[in-house]
């Protein structure tokens, strides 16, 4: 009779421990599960920031903006928009040029939607001549 | 415990061990987490950041540009050096909010670009007889930390007062 009472408790303890460490093992899989997806987004925001800036600033410093997108490998859309797909990200320049200003914007997606999105403009100074 | 020359070992020490074990991987995954979030702020800040510098940087060069229209308007109106001066004197007196004159051919320009700092764009203006092919040159285009550091108290730093 004791023997049998002795090894129910010793069934009931197993089972406890088990029961705390499937719940403990809940807990620790969401918290990697969420780590890992924040560790995702920052390395993502981190490209796109990267992404803005080398194209931002070559706009900045090109002679001829436009022809320079082309060769970094931008293809102009439907929209007149450029476009161009790097590592799941995909980078939208809306550039309009005028006289001597060229406006615009610069975004980046990924498959969630707009990570960073930046105005452009670029002022050219132009010989002109008096009428 | 001896129980017929065996030693027995109850369910209390593997139990203690996995509430060791289980409390390290919950420690270990608070830490990768935290870590990780920390990432992310620090990732969206600079993300920030950077929007904030080319949204100044945006509005600094149509600044520059509506100023040459203006400029260039001027030269086209005057005959010599005297006449472009008095055109754009009247420039100077626009209450544009962006340009700050600091003399007849010098001009300040100062944008926000978040957290204390000032893109700061200061030009001077060309003489006449260089009008036609620029009528004014950008001498500085810089990124300014406007924040005031205070001093917390006297400190050493290296045994060096």
């Amino acid at each position: 009779m004791k023997s049998r009472f002795e090894s129910h408790i010793t069934l009931i303890e197993l089972g406890m421990a088990l029961l705390f460490f499937l719940l403990s093992s809940v807990t620790v899989l969401e918290l990697f599960t969420a780590a890992y997806e924040q560790s995702m987004e920052a390395e993502r925001l981190g490209r796109a920031t990267a992404l803005v800036q080398r194209c931002a600033e070559r706009i900045a410093a090109e002679e001829a903006p436009i022809d320079a997108l082309k060769q970094m490998g931008f293809e102009r859309q439907a929209d007149g928009a450029f476009a161009f797909v790097e590592n799941g990200l995909t980078v939208r320049i809306e550039a309009d040029e005028q006289d001597t200003l060229l406006s615009g914007r610069i975004e980046v997606r990924d498959s969630s939607g707009v990570l960073l999105e930046i105005p452009i403009a670029r002022y050219y100074n132009k010989e002109v001549i008096r009428p | 415990m001896k129980e017929e020359g065996r030693t027995r070992v109850g369910l209390g020490v593997p139990s203690m061990v996995l509430i060791l074990l289980v409390l390290c991987l919950v420690l270990i995954g608070l830490l990768a987490f935290v870590s990780a979030r920390a990432d992310l702020n620090q990732g969206r800040r600079y993300a920030g950041l950077t929007a904030a510098y080319y949204r100044a940087a945006a509005e600094a060069q149509q600044a520059l540009a509506s100023l040459d229209e203006q400029m260039t308007s001027a030269y086209f109106e005057s005959e010599n050096e005297q006449t472009y001066r008095e055109a754009y004197v009247q420039i100077r007196q626009a209450d544009d909010t962006a340009v700050m004159w600091i003399d007849d051919d010098s001009a300040v320009m100062e944008f926000g670009a978040e957290e204390e700092r000032m893109l700061v764009v200061e030009i001077e203006a060309e003489a006449w007889e260089n009008a036609s092919e620029r009528r004014f040159r950008i001498v500085r285009h810089a990124l300014e930390d406007r924040m005031e550091w205070e001093q917390e108290g006297d400190w050493l730093l290296m045994g060096i007062e």
